[in-house]
């Protein structure tokens, strides 16, 4: 009888805990970014465990654009190899055996999916202003139009990358990016990108209209975004994407939306916290640890 | 400690006007204005630039003259603590402190807290120069505009007889007011760019009704479940800077009406963020808010936030106890208060005269359920199930709002208990709302309005911070504000005629003289939406 009792109080628990949640994921219908960050995160840290593992395995430097190692880049010079690989620089995605094109995108959606929750208070909002069966609908398109134009900046990003590498080597690269990144944080295109990031949308409640809306605010999104956090970003994509950089970049992209722009201090906090990062950046970069 | 009354404004006995407490405002606030660097000219530029949707060469003369307010006892200085156009890294320091400027708290639960803390800091400021005119410092209290009490007087929706006229009368001295050259004495209390300067229609009081507020049964609701709290929606992180000053969140209604109704009332330096502590009405105004606040808490019953054990431990109430508001003071040390250090007035060295309510109708019950938690943490979002198209507003329009697929379905398919809303979301304009608008559900098109008529009657939409709100400058996202008025009554006693999907909403000015058309006003979506 006291089994049975357990294990009813048990299942009582367990559906009162699934009820719980239930109620918690229909308040926040955005909580699939979490999850969609969460993946990036495991991407990144994987890659740059294989990466470290492949040079634990195999220490000798690396000749730009040996056969077939997209992910190779000089460690001699610090210069661009002749593959052209600056994008897929999450430690090593050949070392996962990744060609070339899939190893780039999959450093580029990593890249995109660390930064979801930075829309997540977007998407909330335009969930929960539209009716029970679209939520799902319109939290989807509002991500995926801002994904999508993230990816597109994210390769330009890649190719203002592999050109600054070639013309300055991988550690000026990387102190270029952090010089104009900083610049950026004191200039009132900045500051509007960066309010822009707080916009809503209430979409039309027809299903067809909502999601036509939904990624078409999801794109604007995703122009504001860019045009606030891209030089920070390209900090990233020219010491390689990994956690070590990709974290506090994230975490001053994240920082900042929770600031006023034309008020708090944010710029001067953030400027330094980007010195600092981009320092850090070099030189791991210049030790070859990146 | 000395408690000193703060007492209304209008009174009944033969003398009223200037009051000895009113004589003594407008003393301090000559001082506060002598210490404000090219006032007079700020205010001639603002009444231009209101007529002009704000130009970039009016707007930096202004940034100009405003980055001189650095003397804390100036009214410059202690109106930009609400809000400036000054930007960051133009605003004053004193005693090497950078100045605490545009720190006010709207949409939310901080306002009332806020406003109190901004009311003392104020008041310990005019007190100083009433000390230094060998005034009664000690027992002087801020007056208020007591609007809220006009169906015993309607002559109370009227500017307090001192706020009005350049001049003093005669048989009026205001200590430390000098004569002007033509001899004339100026009166501090005037301001020339006030829409409002004397007597409004009585025939319209909606913008200075306190009813619909003082009749929600919670002080605060969880943002996005579509309640209408009275004093805001709850921020559960404190330390996020951009919520906390964010002007898009959920207003309480006191918020709403009466307080940001009576700002687009007066209007002038009062429509805006920025420039409303520059006219001495906005001090009489708040005091009347903070009034307010007092009799829904204390005459009403309602108490103060996590007064019981309900709540205690949630973010909610880690947020209430820990976000501090700080001014800074002359000498520039800084004074930090939080909510809980706001709520007992005669701890804090202030009284009203009175804070008896308004003659109220019967209160409807709380929601079904809203007494889980001490604000209805746990309540369903609201459902959308009719939207209008973008829509301006010039005049008064009848707004369509549908949804479905044209299904004839009436209130009784929805829940009997169910709770209804009329939510606006994206309101935007190129300049400071001249005039709210009283909100009409279901009238028929020949139907005459009435705002007495309680079937459709919803509210009024108040428009104080939409200006603000939609700036592209970077001071906002510029997508506007949004608005939720509680509809249940009115859905409720048209249930045997409004069809939920296919229904109208009536927007009527208030003041339809007023250039309603220069403010550019748009609405982005109208919903009726259920929970």
């Amino acid at each position: 009888v006291n089994d049975a009792v357990a294990v009813g109080a048990a299942s009582v628990r367990s559906v009162v805990a699934a009820s719980r949640l239930g109620a918690w994921r229909s308040r926040h219908p955005e909580w699939g970014l979490y999850t969609v960050a969460a993946s990036g995160w495991s991407v990144l840290v994987v890659l740059q465990l294989a990466d470290l593992w492949r040079r634990a395995e195999d220490p000798v430097p690396v000749v730009p654009g040996h056969a077939g190692h997209a992910g190779h880049r000089s460690r001699h010079t610090g210069h661009l190899g002749a593959s052209g690989d600056v994008v897929a620089s999450a430690g090593d995605t050949s070392a996962l055996g990744l060609g070339p094109v899939v190893g780039h995108g999959l450093v580029v959606v990593a890249m995109v999916a660390v930064m979801a929750p930075l829309v997540a208070a977007n998407v909330r909002f335009a969930a929960l202003r539209s009716p029970r069966r679209n939520r799902r609908l319109v939290a989807l398109s509002v991500t995926s139009g801002w994904a999508a134009v993230w990816v597109v900046g994210a390769a330009g990003l890649g190719v203002l990358a592999w050109l600054a590498v070639g013309l300055v080597g991988r550690p000026g690269a990387v102190v270029l990016a952090t010089l104009v990144a900083v610049g950026w944080q004191w200039t009132g295109r900045k500051r509007r990108s960066l309010s822009r990031c707080h916009r809503v949308l209430a979409p039309p409640l027809a299903p067809r209209a909502a999601r036509r809306a939904g990624r078409r605010h999801g794109r604007e999104l995703g122009l504001s975004c860019l045009a606030s956090c891209a030089p920070m970003m390209a900090i990233m994509v020219v010491a390689g994407h990994g956690p070590l950089v990709a974290a506090p970049l994230t975490g001053i992209a994240w920082y900042e939306r929770r600031r006023r722009p034309h008020h708090d201090p944010a710029r001067q906090e953030t400027s330094v916290a980007l010195g600092a990062a981009g320092a850090v950046a070099c030189l791991l970069v210049a030790v070859g640890v990146l | 400690m000395t408690v000193a009354t703060r007492q209304a404004a209008w009174r009944d006995d033969a003398g009223n006007g200037w009051h000895e407490d009113l004589v003594w405002y407008a003393a301090a606030v000559h001082q506060m204005r002598l210490r404000t660097p090219q006032l007079e000219e700020f205010l001639l530029l603002l009444g231009e630039a209101l007529e002009q949707d704000f130009p970039a060469a009016l707007v930096d003369q202004m940034v100009t003259i405003a980055a001189q307010w650095s003397d804390p006892l100036s009214l410059g200085y202690q109106s930009q603590v609400h809000g400036t156009i000054v930007p960051v890294d133009q605003w004053p320091t004193i005693d090497g402190q950078r100045a605490l400027w545009l720190e006010c708290a709207h949409n939310h639960w901080f306002f009332l807290p806020w406003h109190r803390a901004y009311l003392l800091e104020f008041e310990a400021v005019a007190r100083e120069h009433i000390e230094q005119l060998g005034g009664p410092a000690s027992t002087w209290g801020l007056p208020y505009w007591n609007y809220s009490d006009y169906r015993d007087n309607p002559a109370r929706l009227g500017l307090p007889l001192p706020l009005r006229g350049d001049t003093l009368p005669d048989d009026v001295t205001v200590p430390g007011v000098e004569p002007r050259p033509d001899g004339s004495l100026p009166n501090p209390l005037f301001n020339p760019v006030r829409l409002m300067q004397g007597d409004p229609d009585p025939g319209d009081d909606a913008w200075a009704d306190p009813t619909t507020a003082l009749q929600r049964p919670h002080y605060a609701n969880q943002q996005d479940t579509g309640r209408v709290s009275f004093g805001g929606g709850v921020l559960e992180n404190a330390t996020n800077q951009a919520l906390f000053h964010d002007r898009t969140r959920e207003h309480g209604q006191v918020d709403v009406q009466p307080h940001g109704s009576v700002h687009v009332q007066v209007n002038g330096a009062m429509a805006l963020f920025q420039t409303a502590g520059l006219d001495p009405v906005f001090w009489m105004h708040h005091c009347n808010v903070d009034r307010l606040w007092e009799t829904f808490a204390r005459d009403l019953g309602h108490g103060f936030p996590f007064t019981g054990a309900a709540g205690t431990g949630t973010a909610a109430h880690q947020s209430w106890t820990s976000r501090q508001f700080r001014f800074l003071q002359s000498d520039g040390t800084i004074r930090t208060w939080t909510a809980p250090d706001v709520l007992e007035v005669e701890e804090l060295g202030y009284e009203y005269d009175s804070t008896a309510p308004p003659p109220l109708p019967p209160t409807p019950p709380p929601p079904a359920g809203s007494e889980i938690q001490p604000f209805g943490l746990d309540e369903p979002i609201p459902e959308p199930v009719a939207a209008s198209e973008p829509f301006t507003l010039t005049a008064a329009t009848d707004v369509p709002v549908t949804g479905g697929s044209g299904e004839d379905i009436s209130v009784a398919a929805f829940a009997p208990d169910a709770e209804w809303l009329l939510r606006f979301e994206g309101i935007r304009s190129r300049r400071p709302a001249p005039t709210s608008f009283h909100v009409y559900l279901g009238l028929p098109a020949d139907a005459d309005a009435s705002w007495d008529d309680s079937a459709h009657y919803v509210g009024l939409l108040s428009l104080f911070g939409v200006y603000e709100a939609s700036r592209d400058d970077g001071s906002s996202p510029g997508d506007g504000q949004r608005r939720t008025l509680d509809a249940t009554g009115q859905v409720r006693a048209q249930e045997a005629t409004l069809r939920p999907f296919d229904t109208t909403v009536r927007l009527v000015p208030v003041d339809p003289d007023r250039d309603i058309a220069g403010a550019g006003l748009e609405v982005a979506r109208l919903t009726l939406e259920f929970a």
